[in-house]
């Protein structure tokens, strides 16, 4: 059965979230990125939630708007062959835990893909004064599916930033170490329980060659390697993350984490990136890290 | 305040746990451990949980003995004052996800000892039929702390067990890097549920008098029991038939323990591999260990 467009609009929440010291300091820990502004409970303003850390609270709200999909029409055989396909962060404000955040999914986009129907949910966020902290895009494909009623594209998505033109060498080349639990310790740190990443039985029966890293953990560990190098270990000068994903990173295994570019761009410094992995197929494209003062 | 020995017999309520792959195989890569039977649930026989799994489940039953001695007036003060002393896993099968298990925690001994008070915890988990699956005895030392009321040990805890031929070269060492962040991940991964503790706050750790954040005693067990299985069990985890520790020096993050195999010494059932694990700076985090395999 295909997915309908008429679901344009529909809202998940809002939901509340109790952010704590343990859940953001175990996301880091997931990443290996053990920046102090991380871990260090003694700062005198506290610690910092990773730039990539709102997938976390973000996660049960699209559970729950999958759940209502599959009330509809999208099978459950259509609904495993969705894959994380965009993803795109606007980071109004660090989150400093503890903290109450409220979330609402909009299911913000259906359309028509040549591989298939694309979805795109949007994510808002905002502290318990109802200030925005985080804004996502968030976009899936489900290879082979059909769309039925017309594509209903989203009004209101941010253009992403150009990328500034890469020259012919990278300004790093950062090897990644991808260990053979990473994706079971990201499930458990992160709180974001999807078995296509940690059950080998799941895996196969997706069609895939075994279990497969998580693309937001892909994109974190990059953004933590693009804030050690470009951004003098300070994750507060980040404002906006975005990126493709494309090949799969299998477990164990290298990636390399490639920063083309970085030029003034949007009122900041963009940082264009991309994510090999073994293969030297891109598992990330179109990466940017937008950097502000 | 002393710590009541009247309170000995408590027991909590039989806490249930759905035990399901997901947590069984990230107990399993939080420990670096990635061996198939942990983590291939494409195997015809599914996966099975580290020996050392029983700790995850314990926990919650553990909050309801703490509770006890808390309504008892037992102060925070002195619960923090609360070290991992000893720990003593008997496994009567392996744990196949996904299962329902449940568990209850008996408070079984309190006694003088010279460094304070010691609690021994027991905890009792059995299957949906009601059979045994696995007893651990989980011993606490409360630094400096006294007891009220007369001593009262348990009566039944299982006895240790030492080489017979005393202390013994090492068999075979194996060097264990430890993580900046290997605290943060067994915590995440075991889902053990206390939220501000000195295993992952270093400001509740310093608070403590510690130098800094220190790996959970279980997590150095866990390990080790990892590389004994791997080297004296052809990498079966279900020939475990117990596992026993006494814990003494702090694991550090970073750093690098070595667990060193001490002896190995034939039994009716099976055989006993003796080990410890030292830390970086050459203290015992680990004395007196054993694991008792089967077969």
């Amino acid at each position: 059965m295909p997915l309908e467009s008429s679901l344009v609009g529909t809202k998940i929440g809002p939901a509340t979230t109790e952010v704590d010291a343990r859940w953001a300091m175990a996301y880091a820990a997931a990443l290996e990125d053990y920046l102090p502004c991380y871990l260090d409970t003694r700062r005198a303003d506290g610690i910092v939630t990773h730039p990539v850390f709102p997938v976390c609270i973000e996660w049960p709200a699209a559970i729950a708007l999958h759940d209502r999909m599959r009330e509809s029409k999208l099978a459950q055989s259509e609904a495993a062959r969705g894959v994380h396909a965009t993803y795109d962060v606007t980071l109004h404000r660090a989150i400093r835990p503890p903290e109450r955040l409220t979330t609402t999914l909009t299911l913000a986009a259906v359309e028509r893909l040549k591989p298939g129907a694309y979805e795109l949910m949007r994510f808002d966020t905002v502290d318990a004064q109802g200030r925005p902290v985080c804004t996502t895009w968030y976009g899936t494909i489900y290879r082979g599916v059909e769309v039925a009623g017309p594509d209903r594209p989203a009004a209101d998505a941010p253009a992403l930033v150009t990328a500034p033109k890469a020259g012919d060498t990278a300004r790093a080349e950062i090897p990644l170490a991808i260990s053979t639990g990473a994706a079971h310790v990201y499930t458990e740190c992160a709180r974001i329980w999807n078995p296509v990443h940690t059950d080998s039985a799941v895996a196969a029966a997706a069609g895939l060659p075994a279990i497969i890293l998580h693309g937001t953990a892909t994109m974190a560990m990059a953004v933590s390697k693009v804030v050690a190098a470009e951004a003098s270990y300070n994750p507060e000068r980040v404002r906006r993350i975005h990126g493709r994903f494309a090949a799969m990173v299998l477990m164990p295994s290298m990636v390399t984490v490639r920063i083309n570019s970085r030029a003034s761009a949007n009122g900041g410094d963009a940082v264009s990136f991309d994510v090999l992995n073994a293969d030297g197929s891109r598992a990330i494209r179109d990466g940017m890290v937008l950097l502000g003062e | 305040m002393p710590l009541d020995s009247s309170l000995v017999g408590t027991t909590s309520e039989l806490v249930p746990a759905d035990v399901d792959v997901a947590w069984t195989m990230a107990y399993a890569a939080g420990l670096g451990d990635a061996m198939p039977c942990y983590l291939d649930t494409t195997r015809e026989r599914g996966i099975v949980a580290h020996p050392m799994f029983s700790v995850a489940i314990e926990w919650r039953a553990m909050i309801q003995i703490i509770q006890v001695l808390s309504e008892a007036g037992f102060p925070r003060a002195e619960m923090l004052r609360r070290v991992h002393a000893t720990d003593d896993v008997i496994v009567h099968r392996p744990i196949r996800p996904p299962e329902r298990l449940f568990t209850r925690a008996t408070l079984a001994g309190i006694e003088r000892r010279r460094a304070g008070a010691y609690q021994l915890t027991r905890f009792d988990t059995v299957d949906e039929k009601g059979a045994p699956v696995c007893t651990t005895w989980y011993g606490n030392l409360y630094r400096g702390v006294e007891v009220s009321g007369q001593d009262r040990p348990p009566p039944d805890a299982p006895a240790t067990l030492a080489p017979s031929s005393g202390a013994a070269p090492t068999h075979a060492s194996f060097a264990i890097p430890i993580s900046p962040l290997a605290a943060h991940i067994y915590g995440a991964c075991a889902r053990l549920g206390n939220p501000v503790n000195i295993h992952t706050d270093i400001a509740t750790a310093k608070k403590a008098g510690l130098p800094g954040t220190i790996l959970h005693g279980t997590a150095t067990l866990a390990m080790a029991a990892s590389r004994v299985i791997a080297a004296e069990a052809a990498g079966d985890p279900a020939r475990v038939a117990r596992i026993h520790a006494r814990f003494g020096a702090m694991v550090l993050m970073p750093s690098e323990v070595e667990v060193r195999i001490s002896g190995r010494q034939r039994n009716p059932e099976g055989k006993t591999i003796f080990f410890e694990v030292l830390s970086t700076d050459g203290g015992r985090a680990i004395r007196d260990g054993f694991v008792v395999l089967r077969g």
